[in-house]
């Protein structure tokens, strides 16, 4: 009797063990993905939003952690929510929450918290993975700190210069 | 013998070819006036009766300007105002001629002339005229007109005045508010809001100087000015220069009634303090994202307005900030506590501002320290709730920055002191006051003054939530703001020499409560799965008796179980931008932004922008208007009163009306 299983069984048994990695991130690709290129297997040491600044803040300003001290100028990895503009234009900013900013009535009272991060891509194609994106994404780059003017008018004090981004969210159908 | 016609001498035929040319070319080069401040449709428009734009107290100071189109390579030599034909006799130092700076095309010849808070105490319509005199000796002149109000006699003047605003506040807004919090049987509602308990209300026209529908800055500036801004503008009329900070003012109620009165003002908002409303209490700018120069001319200025009061959030503007690069060029040591303080923000006030109104001069100091600022001119720091009670039976001034932005919304605020949420915590501000304890904690500062004081107390995100069409967050925003209503009452109640009102600067959003669930919540939930109009509509939306009345269960901290119930009640947006609608309240995110990247968790599936949001789990619901936001409204808002002098807020007024109901009740004449 044929074992239809048998020749896949077989044809798993020979993939090389270099492939089966990407294999499975194929399969675990969420669903509606576009095709996104693979994040570059580049190390890059996780860098969370409550690393950023020292959490609860005092009662004057922001002040850096360690971790994201000890980490300036090091390749990092950030997970978070892309903010969504009004004006699509404007620099893009990860955020640890969902925001929308940019209305005309909010100028800059806006619900930006305090620890995000400003993303300068690096290359074409990691600025047309960013600036397709909608809410949640993985970003990976150097991290770049101290104050900085950004062409929205406000100042950054984390900034990843970015070489590789993927989106949970496929761009707007 | 050839016709007459062909010996015209040589003379007459040169001078017809001049006026042929002339003719030609237009008419003859002259000056013109293109605009003339205080705007006065006498001299935008033709008509033989125009309406009286500009309306004053007696005494209430304004400046006077005119931007002068001169010929190409002439300068302007002079300039003079004259009020009822007579002129107006400035005094030194207070008037300007600008020929550079200015916005307007670079091959536009102009200069700008300005006159310094001039003021008339002869109540009826007045003319104003300008006349300017080219460097060639050419002249010519401009007319317009504005009102000086006659106020009648208060027979028992209110010493305190509480501005209680909504933002983004309408009918609709209050009525689902009433719903929610009290709840309704057989047609009656179970309670009233404490606002709905107020005996008067009328309605408010709320159209800024250039559009019928307003932002926050006129829409709070014509109240306390008694004259229509533009968009986008606080305290000023829009001129032709590009300094923000240079417009001709119009002096506000607060700096009225601080000068003529010794008024103390108070400050209270849930937004950052450098946003539209609250700034357009005391700060005269062109520019509401000016944030630098708005914060601090509140303390710079503070003896022309009286500031004794000003909490919320914003703190990100009161941190000094160096200069971006050092000398080197490096950026090592550079203070990284987040402030957005910015010398292009920041103000410095040209020479006849200054002496015309005695304002601080200004200066561009990114790197000051406001905070210290503000306590060594005596202000009691509170930097969040537990300190803000501490310290305001001994403050009789107050500064409370509680937040780097905007305050987190009473939604999650709610949640955080419940334990259900860590959204407060993710933004690192978790101890944060709600609008009532900061509301009451102002109230008891200001009553300190004995001649009285002005309170602006607003509900910032009202607004802010249904720009999102975030039902379920505006919601508990408006059962803060009543609450926040209540104590403005309770004071009131204690000194009965208080006027309250409790009004809007514009309806946001088109909120409409157009019905109710007819399903249970556990429905709303199911039919995620299968998104789309036939089932998350058509089998949800009940109208008319399907609506019936929802209930909800309100707790003892005053708010809300959950707005997932079942039945809810359901709101639609007239003035929205596309959206996907399921009716559900969204969640709040966990904190688990560092979770791995790829988990089927929270991250993943969390909204990221209402047009985005619910995507795979609600129906279309297609907007009106362009981008991800709902918008503004011009509908008229309601305004309720309560205390002295109450009855005067009635009937249908524009809200520049307001302002000169509320100097009446406060004893102007």
């Amino acid at each position: 009797m044929n074992d239809l299983h048998a020749p896949s069984l077989r044809i798993a048994v020979v993939v090389p063990r270099v492939l089966v990695l990407p294999c499975l991130l194929a399969v675990c690709a969420f669903a509606g993905a576009a095709a996104l290129p693979d994040v570059p297997s580049l190390e890059a040491t996780p860098l969370s939003f409550a690393d950023f600044f020292k959490h609860p803040v005092g009662p004057r300003g922001l002040e850096p952690g360690a971790r994201l001290l000890a980490l300036a100028g090091e390749r990092v990895e950030i997970a978070g929510y892309l903010v969504r503009r009004s004006d699509p234009s404007g620099p893009l900013i990860v955020a640890p929450v969902p925001v929308v900013i940019g209305d005309e009535d909010e100028s800059f009272a806006d619900d930006l918290p305090a620890g995000v991060a400003y993303l300068h891509p690096v290359d074409a194609r990691t600025a047309a993975v960013l600036q397709g994106c909608r809410g949640v994404l993985r970003v990976r780059g150097r991290l770049d700190i101290g104050r900085m003017a950004e062409d929205d008018g406000r100042q950054s004090f984390v900034r990843l210069h970015a070489d590789a981004a993927q989106c949970a969210r496929t761009p707007e159908r | 013998m050839l016709p007459t016609s062909c010996f015209v001498p040589a003379v007459v035929r040169a001078a017809s070819l001049v006026g042929l040319a002339a003719a030609l070319n237009g008419a003859v080069a002259a000056p013109s006036v293109s605009r003339l401040t205080p705007p006065s449709e006498l001299f935008s428009s033709n008509n033989p009766n125009p309406p009286v734009i500009a309306r004053f107290l007696p005494g209430q100071r304004f400046d006077l300007q005119a931007t002068v189109r001169l010929d190409p390579g002439a300068t302007l030599k002079s300039f003079v105002f004259l009020v009822d034909g007579i002129e107006t006799h400035p005094a030194a130092a207070t008037t300007s001629i600008l020929a550079s700076g200015l916005s307007l095309p670079k091959d536009v010849n102009a200069a700008v002339v300005s006159q310094r808070a001039y003021s008339n105490v002869r109540p009826g319509v007045h003319t104003l005229v300008v006349h300017a005199t080219q460097s060639d000796g050419q002249t010519v002149s401009a007319t317009g007109n504005f009102e000086v109000v006659s106020l009648g006699r208060e027979a028992q003047p209110a010493k305190n005045i509480i501005i209680l605003l909504g933002d983004g506040m309408g009918a609709a807004h209050r009525t689902a508010a009433r719903i929610i919090g009290r709840g309704y049987a057989q047609g009656k509602p179970m309670g009233r809001l404490a606002m709905d308990a107020f005996p008067y209300t009328g309605m408010v026209m709320t159209s800024s100087l250039d559009a019928i529908v307003t932002d926050s800055s006129p829409g709070m500036s014509n109240y306390v000015t008694g004259n229509k801004a533009a968009n986008n503008q606080e305290g000023v009329w829009p001129d032709d220069t590009v300094d923000a900070f240079d417009n001709p003012r119009v002096e506000y109620l607060t700096e009225f009634l601080h000068r003529t009165q010794g008024k103390a003002l108070g400050i209270v908002t849930t937004a950052d303090v450098f946003d539209a409303t609250p700034a357009a209490m005391a700060v005269h700018t062109s520019n509401r994202g000016f944030g630098t120069g708005i914060v601090d001319q509140f303390l710079d200025d503070r003896r022309l307005s009286g500031l004794s009061v000003l909490m919320g959030g914003g703190r990100k503007w009161f941190l000094p900030n160096g200069d971006a690069l050092k000398a080197d060029g490096s950026r090592e040591g550079q203070p990284m506590n987040g402030s957005q303080r910015d010398s292009r923000s920041d103000y410095e006030l040209p020479g006849d501002l200054v002496a015309g109104w005695d304002a601080a001069p200004g200066k561009k100091d990114p790197a000051r320290d406001l905070i210290s600022d503000f306590g060594h001119a005596g202000y009691l720091y509170a930097s969040d709730r537990t300190t803000l009670l501490a310290q305001a039976p001994q403050a009789d001034k107050m500064l409370g920055l509680f937040a780097y932005s905007n305050m987190n919304v009473a939604f999650d605020k709610i949640g955080h002191r419940r334990q259900s949420s860590t959204i407060v915590e993710d933004y690192g501000f978790p101890d944060q006051p709600m609008l009532d304890e900061m509301a009451k904690a102002a109230l008891e500062v200001l009553a300190k003054n004995k001649r009285g004081f002005i309170a602006m107390i607003e509900g910032a995100s009202i607004d802010k939530q249904a720009h999102l069409m975030d039902t379920d967050r505006w919601l508990l925003e408006m059962i803060e703001f009543d609450r926040t209503v209540q104590v403005a009452r309770d004071f009131a109640d204690k000194h009965p020499d208080t006027i309250v009102i409790v009004t809007a600067d514009h309806e946001c959003s088109g909120a409409a409560i157009i019905g109710a669930s007819t399903k249970p919540v556990s429905a709303l939930r199911d039919a995620t799965a299968k998104p789309g109009a036939a089932e998350q509509r058509d089998k949800i939306v009940g109208v008319y008796q399907a609506a019936k009345f929802p209930k909800y269960k309100i707790l003892d901290d005053g708010y809300p179980e959950t707005t997932d119930v079942d039945y809810k009640m359901l709101i639609g947006y007239g003035a929205n931008a596309d959206r996907y609608e399921t009716w559900l309240s969204n969640v709040t995110p966990t904190r688990d932004a560092q979770q791995p990247f790829g988990t089927q968790g929270t991250l993943g599936t969390y909204p990221a922008d209402p047009a985005v949001r619910n995507k795979d789990t609600g129906f279309l619901v297609t907007g009106q208007v362009p981008g991800d936001q709902a918008v503004h409204t011009a509908t008229d808002v309601p305004l309720s009163a309560y205390g002295r002098g109450a009855q005067a807020f009635t009937g249908v007024m524009d809200n520049t009306e307001v302002f000169f109901k509320l100097a009446h009740i406060v004893g102007v004449r």
